[in-house]
C-alpha cells in the first residue's frame, strides 16, 4: 500500500504533466481538449502525497533506481509534505478550476511545469539518500525555470536567466558537495571490505542514506569546505543575503500561483538541505567544531542582516508581489537564523530543527495565502465578497507578522524558546528575533497600502482561484497548531507548549504593535508631506527590486566581458604565434626544397656530373695510393 | 543462456560479428543507386543480426567469464611461431561492441532517412558499413597487432564519408583527417614493432597488464616510457586529445549521421578504447603508474577537458558546438583511466558508452534542425521547440545529460569520476568536473533557451505565450509544427531515453555502470 502511495505521489502529476506537454503532438482542437482535461484533472494528482502525509511515517526501498534510492516519510519532511501538498493543490486549481473566458493563456503549460516542480519538491522532503536527493533538488530548480518565465515578457526573462544563473551556481556546489560527501560515506565500508564492489548495490545503497550525512561532514577532513558549499548552495534556495536577489525578480515575474509555491514550498527545499545535511546536534574533533562554528556565525549574520535588511528594502517598493517577497527573504533570514543557532550549540539542534520546521509550515501557508490573495482581490475585493476578502488577507498578514491566536503565534513562540541563551553582539537573540515581526508588520502595512490601491477588475463568480485562496486560508489557520500538536516529535518542541497567558499574549503582541506605531508614524509624517522624496515616492525606483543584483549584474557584466576579451587575446596572441611558426617553418621547408632543387640541377648538368665524375675517380686514385 | 549458444560455437561469434559487417558492404558495394528498399534491407538486418549477438553474448561474457576467443596467424616469425590475429570477447570489448552494434543500427535508420533524396548512396552505405566491420575489429581485437590492422582500416575507409559530400570544404576536412589520422598511426605502428620486438607478441591481458611489457618496464623504464607515448600519443590523434584534435571540429562537415557515427563510436571511440586498453590491458594500471606516465597523461586530459568547452562556447555554428564538445567529454574516458582507482576506471569506462548515447543524440538532433528548418547556427534555433518538439525534446536530454544533471546517464559519469579522483586521492580533479559542469552549463543551456523560450524570428517581444497554448485555434504568427522525418526522429527519441534509462538504472546488473564496475575491478585484481 505504501509503495503505491509512493509510486503514484509521483508518477500521477508526472504523467499529468506528461500528457499536458504531449497534446502538443495532437491537432489543435484535440490538443486543446486534453489539456483542459488534464487541467482540470492536475489538483487532483497531488492527492496520494497528501495521503502519504497523512497516513504517517514510512519508507520504501528502490535498489534498482540511480545508485540504488531510498524514500521516507519521517517527522522532518511529514510537514513539509502537508504543505506542500496542499499548496500545489491549490495553485493548480487557482489556474484550472476556471470558466474557459476566465482561464489565463497557457494555463496548461503553467500547471504542467507546477506538476514537475511539485515532483521534485515533494522529492526533496522525501529522499532518504544523497543521490536521489542531488536528483529532487535539480528537477525542482530547473523545472522552476517554467514557472519565473511563464510571461515570457522582458521582466520575465530577466527574472528567469538571473534565476538560471544562480540555480546553476548552487547546484554546482551542492555537487562538489555531494561528491566529497558522497566519497566519505562509501570509503570506510571499501577499506573494510576490499570485495565491496561484489555486493555493492545494497551496500552503496544502505551507506548513502541521507542519515549518515550530518555525521561524515563532521568527520571529514573537508568539514570547512562541505560546510561553505552546504551553506552558500541551498543558501540561493533558501533566499539568503546576499543570494536572495533571484526572488525580488522571480516573483512578481512569475504567475501568482507559481509565487505561492515559489515563497510557500520551493524555497523551503533549502531549508530542508541544511537540515538533513548540516552537522547539527554532531560531535567532532576540535577543528570540526571550529569550522562548524565560523559557519555557524557566518550563518547567523547573513541570517539577520536578511531578516532585517530585507525590511527596509521592501518597503520602498510597489508592486505588492515584490513587497511579498521581501516579506519571504525577511522570514527566511528567521528561519536561518535557527538553523545556525542549532549548527552552533548542539544541545539546541533539535529544538531548533523542530522550531524551523513548524515556523517553514506557518510561513508557507500564510505566504501561499497572501501570493494566492493578489489576484484574488483584484477580482473579488469589492462588493459582498470584499469583505471576505479583506478577513482572509488580514488574517494571512496577522499570521505571517505573528500576531496572538495566529499560527505565526506558535511558530514564533516554539523559535523564541528555540534560541533562549544564545547571544549576538551580547544581545540575547531572543530579545533580537522578535523585531522581525516589527519588519514583517511594517512590510505587510506596504502590502496591504499598495494592494488597497491596486485597481480591481469586474467581479466574477466564485470559482477555482477563490475557493483554493479560502482553502489555504483556512488550512493556515489550523494545519499549523495540528502538525505541531500531532505529528512533530516531542524533543523538536519546547517543554511547555503555549499558553494564553498575558505574558506570552504580550510577548507576541507588541512586536506589531511596535510595527504599527512606526507605520502609522510613517503614514502622519506622509500626510504632512514631511517625507523626504525618495521616501515618498516609493515606488521601487530608490532601491530597484532585486537590490544587490542591480550592482551584480553590471559587475558580472563587465567582468565576463573583459575575462572573454582577456582570454580572447590570449587566445588571438597564441594563435599568431604557432601560425607564425607554422609559417617558418614552412618557409624553411621551401628553402630547403629551392636549394635542393637548385644543387639537383646543377647536378644534373653535363659538366658537373664530369666534374663529379672525376672526383670521384681521383678519390679512389687517391685511396688507392695510399694503401 | 549460455544453452542459447553451444560452447563450439561462441568463438565464431566474433569472427562472425566482423564478417557480418564486412559482407553487408561486398553487397552493398555493387548496388544500384535506385535498389533503396533491397539497399536498406541489407544494412538493417545486418545490423540487427549484430545487436541480437552481443545480447547473447553478454550473459556467457560478463556473468559466467567465458572469453570466446578466435585466432588465425598472421605474421609468422619462424620457427613455427607466428604472431596472430587474435579476436576476443572480454568484457570490455564486448561493451565497446555493444554500443557499436546499438548506435551502429539507429544510425543505420537514421542515414536512410537522411539519404532518402541523396546521391552515391551506395558508396556511402558501402563505406559505412566498412567503417563498421573495423569498429567492432578494433573492439574484439586481442593484441596490438590485430588491433592496428583494424585501426588503420578505420582510418582508411572513415575518408570516403568524410568526403562524402566532395566540395572543396569536404575534401579539405577529409584531407586534414587523413593526414592527422596517419601520421598518429605511423605512431602507433612504431610503438607496437617496437614493443614486438622487444616483449614478443602483445596479448590484451584483462588482469593487470602483459608480463613481457612488466618486465621491460622493470628493465629499461625509458624504452618503456617512450613507446607508451608513442602509443597514446598516435591513438590520442583520434581521440583527438589537445593539441591533436584540430581535425575533428573541420571533420563536422561530413553528413549528420558520419558525424554522428564519428562522435559517439567510430573514431574518436577506437582512439580512446586503444588508450583504455594500452593503459589496463598492455602496461597494466600499476606497471604505468610506475613508469610515471599517468600524471603527465591525466593533466593533458583534463587541459583537453576544460580547453575543449572554451572551445565549444566560442562556436556560433551548432555542430562545430557540439564537435568542440566532444573533445572535451571523451576526454573524461582518459581521464577515468589514468586516475589509479577502481572507481575512477569504471568511471572513465562507462563514459564510453554513456558519452556515446548522449553525443549520438545531439548530432541526430542537430542534422534534423539542419534538414527541416535549415537551423545551423545557434541564433537560428530560436523558437525551434515549438516547432520541432520531439527533436528539441530529444536535444534538450542530451545536453541536460552533457552538463551531467541527474537523472541522466552523465551525471552517473561524473559521480563516478569525482569519486574516483578523491579516492585516488587527486582532488583536484573534481575541480576541473565541476569546471567543465559549468562551462557545458554555458554552452548547452543558452542552446536549450534558444529552443524553448526565445521568441521566434520576427515575432515582437510583446505576445506573452506559451509552450502549450489552452487556445483552440492557432492564432496567426504562431509558428506552425514541421513535420520531423520518422526515420531520423526516431533514433533521436531513442538514444534521449536510453540517456535517462541508464541513468535511472544505473543500479541494475547489465546496466552499463555495473558492466564498466567489473571491468575496473579486474583491472585492480
Amino acid at each position: 500500500m505504501t509503495e503505491l502511495l509512493f509510486a503514484l505521489s509521483f508518477l500521477l502529476p508526472a504523467g499529468a504533466a506528461a500528457a499536458i506537454a504531449c497534446a502538443g503532438l495532437l491537432s489543435p482542437s484535440t490538443a486543446h481538449r486534453v489539456r483542459r482535461r488534464a487541467g482540470l484533472f492536475a489538483p487532483s494528482a497531488v492527492l496520494p502525497a497528501g495521503l502519504l502525509a497523512l497516513s504517517g511515517e514510512a519508507e520504501l526501498e528502490l535498489p534498482w533506481l540511480m545508485l540504488g534510492s531510498t524514500a521516507a516519510v519521517d517527522a522532518l519532511g511529514r510537514p513539509l509534505l502537508m504543505i506542500a501538498v496542499l499548496l500545489y493543490g491549490a495553485a493548480l486549481s487557482s489556474i484550472t478550476w476556471l470558466k474557459l473566458r476566465d482561464a489565463e493563456r497557457g494555463s496548461g503549460a503553467l500547471s504542467a511545469w507546477l506538476l514537475v516542480c511539485f515532483c521534485g519538491n515533494i522529492g526533496t522532503y522525501l529522499a532518504a539518500d544523497l543521490v536521489s536527493f542531488y536528483l529532487a533538488f535539480a528537477v525542482m530548480s530547473f523545472a522552476a525555470v517554467g514557472l519565473v518565465i511563464h510571461y515570457r515578457d522582458a521582466a520575465a526573462r530577466r527574472a528567469s536567466r538571473i534565476y538560471l544563473f544562480l540555480s546553476v551556481f548552487s547546484e554546482t556546489l551542492i555537487l562538489a558537495a555531494v561528491v566529497l560527501l558522497g566519497s566519505a560515506l562509501l570509503a570506510p565500508s571499501e577499506a573494510v571490505d576490499p570485495e565491496f564492489d561484489d555486493g555493492g548495490a545494497p551496500d552503496a545503497q544502505e551507506s548513502l542514506l541521507l542519515e549518515h550525512v550530518p555525521a561524515a561532514v563532521m568527520d571529514s577532513p573537508h568539514t570547512g569546505l562541505i560546510l561553505g558549499l552546504l551553506l552558500v548552495g541551498f543558501g540561493v534556495k533558501a533566499g539568503t543575503v546576499p543570494l536572495h536577489v533571484w526572488l525580488p525578480l522571480a516573483h512578481p515575474a512569475a504567475p501568482p500561483a507559481a509565487s505561492a509555491v515559489l515563497s510557500g514550498a520551493m524555497v523551503k527545499a533549502g531549508l530542508v538541505g541544511w537540515l538533513r545535511f548540516l552537522p547539527l546536534g554532531e560531535d567532532g574533533d576540535a577543528g570540526a567544531r571550529d569550522a562548524v562554528e565560523i559557519a555557524a556565525w557566518a550563518l547567523v549574520a547573513a541570517a539577520l542582516t536578511g531578516a532585517f535588511l530585507a525590511v527596509l528594502v521592501g518597503v520602498l517598493q510597489k508592486d505588492p508581489k515584490v513587497v511579498l517577497a521581501y516579506s519571504t527573504i525577511s522570514q527566511m533570514g528567521f528561519i536561518a537564523a535557527l538553523v545556525g543557532v542549532g549548527l552552533l550549540v548542539p544541545e539546541l539542534a533539535a529544538l531548533t530543527a523542530g522550531a524551523a520546521v513548524a515556523y517553514a509550515v506557518h510561513h508557507g501557508l500564510a505566504k501561499g495565502a497572501l501570493f494566492l490573495g493578489v489576484p484574488v482581490v483584484k477580482h473579488y475585493g469589492h462588493g459582498r465578497t470584499g469583505v471576505l476578502v479583506l478577513l482572509g488577507m488580514a488574517g494571512a498578514g496577522a499570521a505571517v507578522a505573528g500576531a496572538p491566536f495566529t499560527s505565526g503565534a506558535f511558530g514564533k513562540y516554539v523559535s523564541k524558546e528555540a534560541v533562549e541563551g544564545v547571544t549576538v553582539l551580547g544581545v540575547g537573540l531572543e530579545d533580537i528575533l522578535p523585531w522581525v515581526a516589527t519588519g514583517s508588520t511594517l512590510l505587510l502595512l506596504r502590502f496591504g497600502w499598495v494592494m488597497w490601491q491596486a485597481e480591481r477588475a469586474p467581479r466574477r463568480r466564485a470559482d477555482g482561484e477563490l475557493l483554493s485562496w479560502l482553502a489555504v486560508c483556512a488550512a493556515g489557520i489550523a494545519v499549523p497548531w495540528l502538525i505541531g500538536a500531532q505529528w512533530m516529535p516531542e524533543e523538536e518542541l519546547p517543554a511547555e507548549p503555549p499558553t494564553w497567558e498575558a505574558s506570552v499574549l504580550w510577548d507576541a503582541a507588541w512586536p506589531i504593535l511596535a510595527g504599527l506605531a512606526l507605520g502609522g508614524a510613517v503614514w502622519a509624517l506622509a500626510a504632512r508631506g514631511l517625507l523626504p522624496d525618495w521616501a515618498s515616492r516609493a515606488d521601487g525606483t530608490v532601491i530597484a527590486p532585486g537590490d544587490l543584483i542591480v550592482a551584480e549584474e553590471s559587475l558580472a557584466v563587465r567582468a565576463a566581458s573583459g575575462t572573454v576579451r582577456g582570454v580572447e587575446a590570449a587566445h588571438r596572441g597564441l594563435e599568431d604565434r604557432s601560425r607564425s611558426a607554422a609559417e617558418a617553418l614552412l618557409s624553411a621547408g621551401r628553402r630547403v626544397r629551392s636549394w635542393a632543387t637548385r644543387a639537383e640541377t646543377r647536378l644534373s648538368a653535363w659538366e658537373t656530373s664530369g666534374l663529379v665524375l672525376l672526383m670521384v675517380l681521383a678519390a679512389t686514385a687517391l685511396m688507392w695510393w695510399w694503401g | 543462456m549460455t544453452d542459447l549458444i553451444p560452447s563450439a560455437v561462441l568463438p565464431w561469434i566474433p569472427l562472425v560479428m566482423v564478417v557480418l559487417s564486412l559482407a553487408a558492404a561486398v553487397a552493398i558495394f555493387p548496388m544500384g543507386e535506385r535498389r533503396v528498399r533491397l539497399r536498406s534491407w541489407v544494412n538493417l538486418s545486418a545490423a540487427v543480426a549484430k545487436v541480437l549477438l552481443v545480447v547473447l553474448l553478454v550473459p556467457a561474457v560478463v556473468a559466467e567469464g567465458t572469453r570466446p576467443e578466435f585466432s588465425v596467424p598472421f605474421l609468422p616469425l619462424g620457427e613455427g611461431e607466428s604472431i596472430d590475429l587474435v579476436l576476443r570477447v572480454d568484457p570490455l570489448a564486448l561493451f565497446f561492441a555493444g554500443l557499436s552494434a546499438l548506435l551502429w543500427l539507429l544510425t543505420t535508420i537514421y542515414a536512410i532517412g537522411y539519404l532518402e533524396r541523396g546521391s552515391d548512396r551506395s558508396r556511402f552505405f558501402g563505406f559505412f558499413s566498412l567503417c563498421v566491420t573495423a569498429t567492432v575489429g578494433i573492439s574484439f581485437s586481442g593484441n596490438l597487432i590485430t588491433f592496428l590492422v583494424f585501426y588503420e582500416i578505420l582510418t582508411l575507409v572513415t575518408y570516403p564519408l568524410v568526403a562524402h559530400w566532395g566540395d572543396e570544404k569536404s575534401l579539405r576536412a577529409a584531407r586534414m583527417y587523413m593526414r592527422y589520422a596517419l601520421s598518429g598511426g605511423v605512431a602507433v605502428l612504431i610503438g607496437v614493432i617496437w614493443l614486438t620486438m622487444y616483449a614478443g607478441p602483445v596479448d590484451f591481458a584483462e588482469e593487470g597488464g602483459a608480463e613481457g611489457v612488466a618486465a621491460l618496464a622493470a628493465e629499461s623504464p625509458g624504452v618503456a616510457v617512450t613507446i607508451f607515448v608513442l602509443l597514446v600519443g598516435g591513438m590520442g590523434v583520434k581521440a583527438a586529445l589537445v593539441p591533436l584534435h584540430s581535425w575533428l571540429p573541420s571533420a563536422m562537415v561530413a553528413p549528420a549521421p558520419v558525424s554522428a557515427l564519428l562522435h559517439a563510436v567510430a573514431v574518436v571511440k577506437a582512439g580512446v578504447f586503444g588508450i583504455v586498453r594500452v593503459i589496463d590491458d598492455v602496461f597494466g594500471i600499476e606497471v604505468a603508474e610506475e613508469l610515471g606516465v599517468l600524471g603527465p597523461l591525466l593533466a593533458v586530459a583534463c587541459f583537453t577537458v576544460l580547453y575543449g568547452s572554451y572551445q565549444a562556447m566560442r562556436q556560433t555554428e551548432l555542430k562545430k558546438r557540439l564537435a568542440f564538445s566532444t573533445v572535451s567529454q571523451v576526454s573524461y574516458v582518459v581521464v577515468g583511466v589514468s586516475m589509479v582507482s577502481a572507481l575512477a576506471t569504471a568511471g572513465g569506462v562507462v563514459h564510453l558508452v554513456h558519452q556515446g548515447i548522449m553525443k549520438i543524440t545531439l548530432f541526430f538532433c542537430a542534422g534534423l534542425f539542419a534538414e527541416v528548418i535549415r537551423a545551423h547556427t545557434i541564433g537560428e534555433l530560436r523558437g525551434a521547440g515549438r516547432r520541432m518538439p520531439w527533436t528539441s525534446a530529444a536535444f534538450t536530454v542530451g545536453a541536460l545529460g552533457m552538463i551531467g544533471l541527474p537523472p541522466t546517464a552523465g551525471f552517473v559519469t561524473k559521480w563516478q569520476l569525482g569519486l574516483g579522483a578523491l579516492d585516488a586521492g587527486q582532488g583536484w580533479v573534481v575541480l576541473v568536473l565541476l569546471g567543465s559542469s559549468v562551462l557545458n552549463a554555458a554552452y548547452f543551456l543558452p542552446v536549450v533557451w534558444m529552443l524553448w523560450f526565445a521568441e521566434p524570428e520576427g515575432e515582437s517581444g510583446e505576445a506573452p505565450d506559451a509552450g502549450a497554448s489552452d487556445e483552440a485555434p492557432q492564432p496567426e504568427g504562431e509558428p506552425q509544427r514541421e513535420k520531423e522525418p520518422g526515420a531520423l526522429v526516431v533514433p533521436a527519441v531513442i538514444t534521449a531515453v536510453a540517456t535517462l534509462a541508464v541513468g535511472l538504472g544505473a543500479a541494475l546488473s547489465f546496466a552499463p555502470l555495473q558492466v564498466a564496475e567489473a571491468i575496473a575491478e579486474a583491472v585492480f585484481r
